[in-house]
This record gives C-alpha cells, structure tokens and sequence, in this order.
C-alpha cells in the first residue's frame, strides 16, 4: 500500500509575520546546540549498527532463533531467520532447504482469506512463496553434498508437493529416492500413505503399513 | 453549504488523472467536460434482508460499504444517519444507482415531518494515495411539515454498520478508540476518518484534541454531530459529507479540504460510463435486465486490483479480495464476451502466475480443477475475438499445463489407480467438501486440453495442437467409460460418488466435457432445479441455501439443448434474488439473508454477463447461433453492439418489422449462421436471399456466411 500525502503547508492562509522576542531566540538556539552535543557523544561511544542488525550474530545463533520462532508457529520470523542463515553460506544446501521449508512454512501457516493472514493476504502471494520453496529445495537437492543432504532435500520436495496438494508429483518424487536409496525406509511409508490416498481417498485413515506394492 | 461550481477545473484534473493511472491510460484522450448530470435513479426492489451496496474502484484494495440503513463504512469505520426532528422515524429505502448503470448510491430515509435523499460516490483522490479513494455523500433534507420546523440530521461515526458488514484485511485490530474533533474532522486515534460539513453544529461538551471521547465495540462512540435548519413546507437543505477510504493523520480538513461533492461525482459519472460505453452493450425490452448487464459489468471491473502491473480479478469488492483460479476464469471469460479485452488479457496473465514447477495451475491447495480453468481463460482471452499475439504469449504456459494433465492421467494408468486415465484425488476444502476423484476436476481439464488446441491453432503451433486435441480425445473416452462406471442417475460430484453437486455442474457447459444433450444433464439439472423450487436458482447444500451461480452452467446447457424456457426461468430467479443496485450474493437463504457473505459476487456477474450474451448471440458450437434464448418480446428490438465473437466483433439487432415478421441484422461475419425462433411461434417461410428454414419444425433458419440480414415469417405455434 502505497500512501501520499499531499503538503498542504502552501495552502494555509498566511500569517502576519510576528517578531520573535531575543530571549527566546537565545533558548532555542542553546537548546539546539544541547541537543547536538548529546547525539554527538552517543553516536561516537556506540558502534554503528550494521544495515539488518545481524552480521554480529554467528550462524548458530539465527538457527536457534529460526528454531525459537517455528516453536511458536511465527512462520514470517521464521523466514526472516532462515534467509539470513541461508545468506552466510548460500551455497549450503541444508541452508537453502532450510530457506525453502520457511517459505512453504509461510504460505502454509497463513492460510485462509480470513484477516489474519495479512502476510499472505492472496493466493497470488502463497504461490509465489510456494514457487520459491519448491525452487529452493529442488537447488538443494541438485546441490546435495552427499546422500543424505540429496534425500533429505528430495523428501521435503515431496512432502511440499504433497501439502499443495498434487500426490501424483509427490510420488514421482519419492520414486526417485526409492529408486536411488531403496533401503531408505521412510520413503517407503510416505509412498504408502500417498498411493492408499490415491486408491481410496475417502478412507481418511489409510493405514500407512498397508503396502500396496 | 455553498457547492463549487460542476467541474471546478484542479480537482477534475487531479482525478482525471489518477482515472487514467488506474485504467491503464486506457481513458486516453478525455479532457475535463462539464460534470454529467445524473441519469435518474434505478428504484428497484430490493430481494435481501439487509440493502447493502458496493462503491469501489478498479485498483484500490477495499470498497466502501453503503447500507444496510443510512449508513456508510470503510470496513474500520463508519457514518451514520438519524433524523433530527424527534419521533421522525426516518427509516431507509433500499440502496439504488443511477439508471445507467453508474455506482453513484442513492436513498432516502422518509419520516413524517421531512425526507432526506442521499446521494454518495467514491473515485480516487490523488493526496490519498494510488490505492486510496474518497467517498462524497450529500445529504438533502426537505421539509414536508405544514409547519414551519427544525429539519435536519444527526450523524454518529461508529467503528461498523449495525447489520451484516466485512472488517478488511488490512484494518488495525483496535477494538476500543480514542476520538475527538479537530475543525470539520472527526479523528480516530490520531487520523481523519471523515470530514463534516462546515455547518455542522457539535453539542456542547463534544470531544476536543484536549479532552478524548472513546469507543468500543462496533457500535456509536462519541462523535456525533448535527445539521440543522429552520425550514417552511417544500424548502430543502443539503450537507455534504468526505470519509477516505484508509484514515489519515492530517490537521483540520487536511488534503481532503478542496475535494467537493460534486467533482467526485462527475468523476464517478465520466468514468463508469466511459468504462461502460466502451465494453459491448446491450439493449433488449426488458429494462431490468440491460440494467443487470450494466451492473454486473460494474461488479466485474471494481472487482480489480493491480499486482506486479497487471490486473488481477478478485471475488468481491468485501469478502472475498483474494483470486481463485475457478472464479477467475469466469471473469476472464465475462470480461471478453463483454468487449474488455484489456481487462480480459490482463487477467488471463495474472492467472498464467499460479504455475508451479509442474505445470500445473493451483491457486489453492488441492483445487485441481485450477490448471483446466486457467487454460480455458486463456482461450477465451486470445480468442474473443482472435488475438494470435496473446495466444502466442500464453501458449508456453499453456504448454506446461497441458503437459501436467498428460502425465497425471498416464500416472493414474500406470499406477493402476481405480480411476485410470483421470485426474488423482483432490481436496478442494471447497465447493464439493469432500477427498476424491472429482468429476468437475476432470471436466474442467478436458476443457483445458481443448482451450490448448484453441491457442495452439491461433498461434501456429500445428503440432501443439494436434497433441492437445489427441489428448482431449482419448481423455473424453476415459471420462465416458468413468460415467458409465459410475452408474449415477445423472452426473455425481465424485467418480465415488460422494460430494456436494458443484464441478459436475459445468460437465456440459463450459467445459463441454458431455455434448448438451446428453440425458445425464437434463437429469442433473431437474435434481438440482427441483430442490430449489420454486426459486428458478439451484441450491448448494442444504435446501435454504439458493446458490446464485451455480446454476449458471446448466442455464446455459437448456440454451444449447433447445430449451430456452428453462434458461429463462434461471435469469429470472436470479433477478429475483438480486439486490436493489441487481448485485448477487453468492449464497442467500429463502428469506432473502446472506450472512457474512456480502453481495456483489463477481462470478455470478460473470455468468450473467456470459449467459445474456450467450441468449442472444453463441459461439459455442462451430456456427454463429443468434436468438438461442431470447424470449418472442425481445425481437421487438434488441441491439447487441461490440460483441466480440472467436469470429470478430459484431454488432446484432433483432426487430420485428411487421406482427408476422423477424429480422436479424447484424455485421457480417465469416460464419454460418443459425437463428433460433423463438418459443411460441414458428418459422413459415425464409424472405432474405440466402435464408433458408431448417428443419420441418420451423425452429431454426440457416444463412452462410458473410450474412449481413435474415428476415423471416413466422406464425404462432399450434397449440400455443
């Protein structure tokens, strides 16, 4: 929301200028000089603060706030937290999981057209935050620097899909992993619950150990 | 209080610019004229319990609120009438605009011994920002008295109106207020949430910038003011009145000081018409029904934001400020059959916006009807009437998505899904409330295979199209084989069975997922249509609840089969179940109650506008159709001008020179042409070279072509 306001000093009636007495002439102008004294001396003793207050803290610090803020569901400081991580390494992949899990977080948390969504107040909004997680996780995934970061990355893929609501792209997604990590058992279940979803969709409670293989 | 002069020359300009900002320098060319008078007042009835009324503006990001009762609202905050003289009950008429169509808000509140008329009207004002706008009310007090007397108002600012009203998203959630007056301005917490009449008399102990008045709760607080005069019989008195649209910290009057009632009604005046005389219009005999068409085409263009430059069509003015790709696509599809085609291509590519990786088009989570909705958009956007540049600019992403449509049915084949070469499950938290495989999802992606075709076609890419139409053939066999398996008395909601009748709705028309004729429709339609009798509507859920849209899509089914009446029967439940300024609730219960869910609703003013078009002119199938649902009295002189068609832009008239007589004119176009008689009579005998009756029962008269008039005798039906 843009907002101007138009001056409309030009357009109040002018005054009869009035002379102003010595006096007081003098009291501002010591007043001004105080002033500029003590903005002075604090601005000398304290260090300039850096342009987003955070190249002070070290990574473990806005990890544990990233955390602090997902324990209690404040999704947008969780992305605040999340991207100044992901910006002291951007080329980690967990950092750049971790980024896209806080923007899927953010459109997911704030749901619903209600007013308490200010965040994400349209849809165009939410697919926007849900694009760029998706994007981050596939980098992560194509950037893993080993197996684990490369499944990690490719389940939450999957699991976003899923979330959007789209469980075919979901199990395309957790075929890959099955197929390069067959022994990687949770992919197996996800792939459970998600093809007992798509046999029976009105079952609500599929149990996820009936393989349908 | 004095009024400026109509058209005082600084405000007009500022709004004649900002007007030009917001509709995309698309007023090009006006220059500041003399303020337009008013066109008169459209006194309708009004069909809600409550009279509620939008006044918005394409861009801003709320509407102001007008009624229910005399009374105004930004949704934060609101203005209310009483009438002065005591025992004066002064209660308020419906709300009602102008007779053409212009959202300039009128009523009266009528007591014993005075009537007052309102008058009120919202357009831009540059010191308020690019998505702020003013909101100019007048208020005129005549005594009627044989007595001399005090006449006039009291106003009471409120944080709400009394009634059904919506809180905006972006509102502060402040329950309790600190309030005072500072000159003509009433302050809350700090900022200018109206501007009184100069002459307005505050009672003694009125709050001051020194001494806070409070508010809590929706109701009055203690602001309030009165305007007064000593009048005979017959003697009138006018107080104007400013509220912004978002409250402003200024000084006393502040950047809203120069705006006049009568500048923000000429602008409210020169921009809906000018809007309006540019979008395709149509004129039949039934005056109720050129004003629906004007109004929802007023709903259709407030009912847009602006986002990353392009516009974007949002579900309502209060409620629903928020895009869903299922609503979306209706406009899309009104605002081209209507001659916007600005606002048409701009929203087909805000909805291109909401693909993901995949391809597929999803604007809420598990709406999996989205990617076939948005294609279709597309179509109708690049080709009513033919724009191959658009088609071209949108055909990769219609690409993407016909590509994603492709690989879930192939997915649901190979997996060995129960519901094979369909779409998987979805959950639409929406329309039919339940997980699974639902039929409208699969209809609508047919329709988007089609739309591919469509654009491929306009675009050149023959190879594209030939694809999307293989896919669209091989997907309609599995959907035949999935409704036969089925084995529904009509069409279900879910291939399961389970679900609340919405998707299904639209298997006929616009998806066309089944030809018109097909039995199951009729049968689905009379299910719905009997449940909602006598309304002439469909209901959604339980029987009380008459759904104002949803029946659109098998109104327009009875025009493709043959059956006018039934479409007629619809547009006239829904003409009943409108407001007075004819804006339709989504949902309004028998009693004429909407709830929370405010009217106007932009996708039913997209099925009006696509049905009455529709009524008159078709090109649904491979022919131009005229007349498929206009009733014998609209032959007595219906003009359709600027109608953009997938075969050019065309202007129509329907006449009947003589009692045994029907004319068609209309602009050539390269298409055969069908002409639908009407019911209660029957073609005897083609008089215009090239016409020809087709058919033995006089039905229909056929010309190629290029046809440029039919005329054709007709004679009352036997039986009739």
């Amino acid at each position: 929301m843009k907002r101007r306001h138009k001056d409309d000093r030009k357009r109040r009636p002018a005054r009869r200028p009035r002379r102003l007495p010595a006096r007081v002439i003098v009291v501002a102008l010591v007043l001004v000089a105080v002033a500029a004294a003590a903005w002075l001396a604090l601005r000398l003793r304290s260090p300039r603060p850096t342009r987003d207050g955070h190249d002070a803290l070290t990574p473990a610090a806005m990890a544990e706030s990233t955390r602090a803020a997902y324990a209690v569901k404040d999704w947008a400081a969780a992305l605040h937290w999340a991207r100044h991580l992901a910006g002291t390494d951007p080329s980690n992949p967990s950092l750049g999981l971790g980024l896209g899990l806080a923007w899927h977080n953010l459109a997911w948390g704030g749901a619903g057209y209600g007013r308490e969504r200010t965040a994400t107040r349209t849809s165009l909004d939410r697919v926007e935050m849900e694009r760029r997680a998706l994007a981050l996780m596939d980098t992560a995934s194509a950037h893993a620097r080993d197996e684990t970061e490369w499944v990690r990355s490719s389940m939450w893929l999957g699991q976003t899909y899923e979330n959007v609501g789209l469980p075919l792209d979901a199990l395309a997604i957790y075929a890959r992993v099955r197929e390069r990590q067959p022994r990687y058992g949770p992919v197996e279940s996800r792939m459970t619950w998600v093809l007992n979803s798509l046999r029976d969709p009105l079952g609500t409670t599929a149990a996820p150990d009936s393989v349908l293989r | 209080m004095p009024v400026p002069p109509d058209g005082s020359p600084r405000p007009v300009l500022a709004h004649l610019a900002l007007a030009l900002a917001l509709a995309g320098g698309l007023l090009a060319g006006c220059a500041p004229r003399p303020a337009p008078p008013g066109a008169g007042v459209a006194e309708l009835p009004e069909h809600y319990t409550h009279s509620i009324a939008a006044l918005g503006w394409p861009g801003a990001h709320r509407a102001f609120q007008v009624g229910p009762g005399s009374v105004v609202s930004t949704g934060e905050c609101a203005l209310e009438w009483l009438p002065l003289p005591a025992g004066d009950a002064g209660a308020a008429s419906p709300v009602w605009f102008e007779r053409d169509g212009v959202p300039v808000a009128h009523w009266t509140m009528s007591g014993a011994r005075q009537t007052v008329e309102f008058e009120a009207a919202a357009a831009p004002e540059r010191a308020l920002g690019d998505t702020g706008l003013v909101l100019s009310v007048r208020a005129t007090v005549t005594w009627r008295d044989a007595a001399p007397g005090t006449a006039g108002l009291v106003l009471r600012v409120r944080s709400a109106p009394g009634g059904p009203h919506v809180v905006p998203w972006d509102a502060p959630d402040a329950t309790a207020h600190e309030e005072w007056w500072l000159g003509r301005a009433a302050v809350r917490d700090g900022r200018v949430v109206a501007l009184l009449d100069p002459e307005r008399v505050l009672p003694q102990g009125a709050p001051t910038m020194y001494r806070h008045g409070r508010a809590t709760g929706d109701g009055p607080g203690s602001l309030r003011a009165t305007c007064e005069a000593q009048l005979s019989r017959g003697q009138s008195r006018a107080w104007e009145f400013l509220v912004p649209l978002y409250p402003f910290a200024q000084g006393p009057g502040g950047s809203l000081e120069r705006v006049s009632h009568a500048g923000v009604v000429a602008e409210a005046r020169r921009f809906w018409r000018d809007r309006l005389a540019r979008a395709a219009a149509l004129e039949t005999p039934d005056t109720l029904v050129n004003l629906a068409w004007r109004a929802a085409l007023v709903t259709l263009v407030q009912c847009q934001e602006r986002d990353s430059g392009l516009w974007v069509p949002i579900g309502s003015p209060f409620q629903y400020r928020d895009v869903w790709l299922r609503d979306g696509a209706r406009v899309v599809r009104a605002l081209a059959v209507a001659g916007v085609p600005d606002l048409a291509a701009d929203d087909a590519r805000t909805l291109a916006r909401f693909q993901l990786p995949g391809g597929a088009l999803l604007s809420q989570r598990g709406q999996l009807d989205g990617t076939g909705e948005a294609l279709w958009a597309f179509a109708q956007a690049a080709t009513l009437p033919p724009a191959p540049a658009l088609a071209r600019e949108l055909l990769p992403t219609a690409r993407e998505g016909l590509s994603w449509i492709r690989r879930q049915r192939g997915n649901t084949i190979s997996l060995r899904l129960p519901w094979a070469g369909l779409l998987p499950f979805g959950e639409p938290r929406d329309g039919e409330l339940v997980r699974a495989n639902l039929v409208g999802n699969d209809a609508w992606a047919l329709a988007g295979c089609a739309a591919v075709a469509d654009l491929a076609t306009l675009a050149g890419d023959t190879a594209l199209a030939r694809e999307a139409r293989e896919v669209r053939a091989d997907y309609g066999a599995a959907f035949g084989q999935a409704l036969a398996r089925a084995r529904h008395a009509d069409i279900p909601p879910s291939w399961q069975g389970p679900g609340r009748d919405w998707g299904n709705a639209a298997v006929g028309y616009p998806t066309r997922a089944l030809p018109e004729r097909d039995p199951r429709l009729a049968a689905l339609a009379r299910r719905l249509r009997e449940r909602a009798a006598p309304s002439g509507l469909v209901c959604y859920g339980p029987d009380d609840s008459l759904h104002t849209y949803l029946g659109a899509d098998l109104a327009q089914v009875s025009l493709l089969a043959g059956r006018p009446a039934e479409t007629q029967a619809y547009l006239a439940g829904l003409l009943a179940h409108s407001s007075s300024t004819l804006g339709q609730a989504e949902i309004v219960s028998r009693g004429g109650g909407f709830g929370a869910n405010l009217p106007p609703h932009a996708t039913a003013s997209a099925t009006l506008v696509d049905l009455l078009r529709n009524m008159v002119v078709s090109d649904t199938r491979d022919t131009l159709e005229v007349g498929l649902g206009a009733p014998l009295a609209w032959w007595a002189g219906t003009r359709l001008e600027r109608a953009p068609t997938r075969h050019g832009v065309a202007g129509l008239r329907l006449e009947r020179p003589a009692p045994d007589v029907l004319r068609l004119r209309l602009d050539p176009l390269a298409a055969p042409l069908r002409v639908r008689v009407p019911d209660g009579v029957r073609a005897t005998a083609a008089l215009s070279p090239g016409a020809r009756l087709a058919g033995a029962d006089g039905r229909w008269v056929e010309a190629g072509p290029g046809t440029r008039e039919v005329s054709f005798r007709v004679a009352p039906e036997p039986g009739r």
